[in-house]
């Protein structure tokens, strides 16, 4: 096969996108329209809001849902959906909060938690498989069992005081450039080389056609099984993190995370019914998300205005959705 | 027509396609050692017996076709060659030695892909990733290099000639016809030695099926065992250099092809001889009644349609595919939101939902009863009380004594075959399905019938049941505008045809000017007249 394109080669290559991979791209876009609406809005009612120091710090409230939800992302793309990411983000949070005292000690017991991290992801996604079970049902079980393993490590909120070089994890900076920014750039590779590989790509078969993907002879089983782990090993690098934050310990914080990391998929343009999705549209639905709760901070509502906030927002961002698909670049 | 196959092997360039190889297996007499074989397989599903010791064999280098009607245990056959079932008793060789495969996977590792009916193509994925999912050459970081497997896809459609397609696509965006050629491109990408057709051609246009029948020539000329499943006849003297027969789970003729006789074919399947396969006309159409007047119809791909439809007749529309006509019957069930006047008995009709379509007496059968059609998880009892609720219940509660009496009776007048009203439709063959899909429809006092691709999948046998049912509906005085894609069943079937084409018709045939060939001329816009010629 020679490099340069032959004659039917280049007869076959597309002279412009069709008309879904139009309606694609302007659905993709939705997010990052939101989010630009939303700077821009806030930057011209408060202009200091738009400083790098208070973008950073947006960024920073953003962090921990991006974990969980860019998790929660590849279980929806695999048509399932993980309930458990509220408990085992807890566990992870609780034991780093209860044991880490030293940070001699918060190395190893973070690489530790990280190194296991994926096995009650992968406990969920061998009852799917072995069992035949419904994911909703799986892993809403697995997290009452990991909310109550979170109280028995870490019975009251707040009452640890980690050692405070443990913050560095999430404040400090590397190379000159926040930690932050490392952490957000180091999910997206992550997120975007595991829906790259072969088995993220059977993930997206399985979640779009799980019938025909099994017809296909692609490894469904294991897609399940890695999908469920990916997304537990994210909750608890996020329990993780929270604890590096607030250098304290909280046994029901993953509870928070749970419904945002659906809302910041679908805000993301992830698709319910599986086998679609993108792991930096759920990064952007992240930012919008904690945008809007530091908005909602930042000139003086309420909290619960924040929620309603985010909740028009969800509808409206999937109402958007819906309309691009419906008008732009139809065909016929 | 039929040598357009033979013809496009002459052009494929590419290793042994020099001649096209009709006789090799013949040739040879009796089957060497066996390329395939499978000696008494049997396989049960509860208490029905899909393969009763089924023998077959098949050699290297020939191109099997494999008949029988639904039920008869092809699709059975097939999945436990592609490893989607394992058989209970019996055993499978292949080369010669024992197989069983556990799985897809374990199938295509030892060399057998299936082009699947029912497609095994993921709707998210790219053409490409569909087609290279399982063995691409992974970069470095374990990725499916998104590059090199378009590039492959291209080489792909270059090498076996396949009409053009974008690599990078996704598969939900494609036609349905395109997807069967990604289906067939993706079973044949890993070179198996063993490739089934599993109904590869049933959605294919004439111009595809042309390419893939050449194509099945080619990899039996290139060495590969090609199975190929069909239920049209004609393409199976084109293409086969041996048929297989089953029936009732078992091969009860195998035999090279020129052999058989057309009807020799049919008797084998229906262990019978064959009657008229199809059924003319029992009560004439009323010429002074129109169940249905249409006046420029417009809309989805309509542009302007004008026709009559006359009580007790079956109107036939039919064109190349996607031409209008499945918006014809959309269209006419308020699906499309198309303008225009419909004249139903002669009384104009707004009808801008199914609702309204069905309050005018007009019912759409869909194209695909198992996903539009049916609840196939449900009972027969359950489908048939669906469009019909207001009638079994009392008070506001459903009523089983009346479900039951309405479902007795739903089953009783179109002959459905099943134990009882309680048997779950998806244990039903096709051809009871489809009847009770219908029979839920004229449990609503329909007039109308609109008809869309009724025989798809449907074998010949069971075709003929369906048409004389269709005969005796028009009797009892429905009418019925039937959408088919197969030209043959349009002319054995229809009073008159209307031929499609741009969203214009073309033509409406009737009398001595039906006939295949003028459907396809008009078809095609070309003249046509009750000439042969």
């Amino acid at each position: 096969m020679s490099s340069q394109p032959t004659a039917v080669e280049r007869r076959l290559r597309p002279r412009r996108i069709s008309a879904s991979q139009k309606q694609e791209l302007v659905i993709g876009a939705v997010p990052y329209a939101i989010l630009v609406v939303l700077v821009v809005w806030f930057g011209y009612l408060q202009p200091a809001s738009l400083t790098t120091e208070q973008v950073l710090l947006s960024v920073d409230l953003a962090l921990v849902l991006m974990l969980v939800a860019v998790g929660q992302t590849i279980v929806l793309l695999s048509g399932g959906i993980d309930l458990s990411v509220a408990g085992v983000m807890s566990v992870a949070n609780a034991i780093a909060a209860v044991y880490i005292s030293t940070s001699d000690r918060a190395v190893w017991i973070s690489l530790a938690l990280v190194a296991v991290g994926w096995v009650p992801g992968a406990i969920n996604g061998l009852l799917i498989v072995v069992f035949r079970l419904q994911p909703f049902i799986v892993t809403l079980g697995t997290w009452f069992v990991w909310a109550g393993v979170a109280f028995y490590v870490l019975p009251t909120a707040g009452d640890t005081v980690v050692d405070p070089g443990f913050a560095s994890l999430a404040n400090g900076a590397t190379l000159g450039v926040d930690n932050t920014l490392w952490f957000v750039v180091g999910i997206a590779v992550v997120g975007m080389w595991l829906l790259r590989t072969r088995i993220g790509v059977e993930i997206r078969a399985f979640g779009a056609d799980p019938i025909a993907a099994a017809l296909a002879g692609i490894r469904t089983n294991t897609a399940i099984v890695v999908a469920y782990s990916a997304s537990s090993l994210f909750s608890v690098i996020a329990g993780l993190l929270l604890v590096s934050q607030n250098l304290s310990g909280d046994p029901t914080v993953g509870d928070k995370y749970l419904l945002s990391s659906i809302a910041a998929a679908v805000i993301g343009g992830t698709s319910m019914f599986g086998g679609s999705a993108t792991v930096v549209g759920t990064i952007v639905g992240a930012l919008v998300l904690g945008y809007v709760a530091r908005v909602t901070f930042a000139v003086g509502l309420p909290s619960e205005w924040g929620l309603i906030f985010a909740g028009l927002l969800l509808a409206f961002a999937v109402a958007l959705q819906g309309l691009v698909r419906a008008f732009v670049g139809r065909r016929r | 027509m039929s040598k357009a196959a033979d013809g496009q092997i002459g052009t494929t360039a590419g290793p042994g396609s020099a001649a096209a190889p009709t006789l090799a297996a013949a040739e040879q007499g009796p089957p060497r050692a066996g390329t395939l074989r499978c000696l008494d397989v049997t396989k049960r599903f509860d208490t029905v017996v899909a393969l009763d010791r089924l023998d077959f064999a098949a050699e290297a280098g020939e191109v099997h076709a494999v008949l029988g009607e639904n039920g008869a245990g092809k699709s059975t056959f097939v999945k436990i060659l592609g490893g989607t079932l394992q058989a209970d008793e019996g055993s499978l060789e292949l080369f010669g030695s024992p197989v069983s495969f556990r799985n897809p996977r374990a199938a295509a590792t030892r060399g057998v892909s299936v082009a699947h009916q029912e497609l095994s193509l993921a709707s998210e994925l790219t053409v490409a990733q569909n087609i290279w999912i399982r063995h691409a050459k992974l970069s470095a970081l374990g990725m499916l290099p998104r590059r090199s497997i378009n590039r492959r896809t291209l080489d792909l459609v270059k090498r076996f000639d396949a009409p053009s397609i974008e690599p990078d696509e996704k598969v939900k965006n494609l036609t349905v016809a395109q997807r069967q050629m990604v289906e067939i491109l993706k079973a044949i990408a890993s070179e198996p030695r063993v490739v089934v057709f599993d109904e590869s051609t049933s959605a294919l246009p004439a111009s595809e099926t042309e390419w893939a029948l050449g194509l099945a020539r080619r990899l039996a000329a290139e060495g590969s065992l090609v199975l190929f499943i069909s239920h049209r006849i004609r393409e199976i003297r084109q293409v086969a250099d041996r048929v297989t027969i089953f029936r009732n789970g078992a091969a009860v003729r195998s035999a090279p092809t020129e052999e058989l006789t057309d009807d020799a074919m049919v008797e084998a399947m229906l262990g019978r001889k064959p009657q008229t396969l199809y059924s003319p006309a029992l009560v004439a159409p009323r010429d002074d009644v129109h169940a249905l007047a249409v006046r420029n119809l417009h809309g989805g791909r309509l542009r302007g349609i004008d026709f009559d439809l006359r009580e007790r007749e079956i109107l036939g529309v039919g064109g190349l595919q996607g031409q209008g006509q499945s918006d014809l019957l959309f269209g006419l069930f308020g699906m499309l939101g198309s303008s225009g006047e419909v004249t139903v008995y002669g009384k104009r009709r707004r009808i801008r939902s199914p609702h309204d379509a069905l309050a005018a007496g007009i019912a759409l059968v869909p194209e695909d009863r198992r996903l539009q059609g049916l609840l196939m998880t449900k009972t027969i009892r359950e489908n048939v009380s669906l469009p019909n609720l207001a009638r079994v219940s009392r008070g506001g509660f459903l009523s089983p004594l009346r479900e039951l009496a309405l479902a007795d009776d739903a089953m009783r007048r179109l002959n459905v075959l099943a134990t009882n009203t309680e048997q779950n439709v998806s244990t039903l063959s096709g051809g009871n399905q489809q009847k009770v899909v219908v029979a839920k429809l004229l449990e609503l006092n329909t007039l109308i019938l609109l008809l869309n691709d009724f025989t798809r999948g449907i074998d010949v046998g069971t075709k003929a049941d369906l048409f004389q049912l269709l005969r005796e509906l028009t009797a009892a005085g429905h009418s019925i505008v039937f959408y088919s894609s197969d030209a043959q069943e349009l002319v054995q079937m229809c009073d008159r045809i209307l031929v499609l084409r741009g969203g214009e018709v073309s033509a409406l045939l009737s009398g001595s000017q039906r006939s295949e060939e003028n459907v396809m001329r008009a078809a095609f816009g070309l003249d046509f007249g009750d000439a042969t010629e």
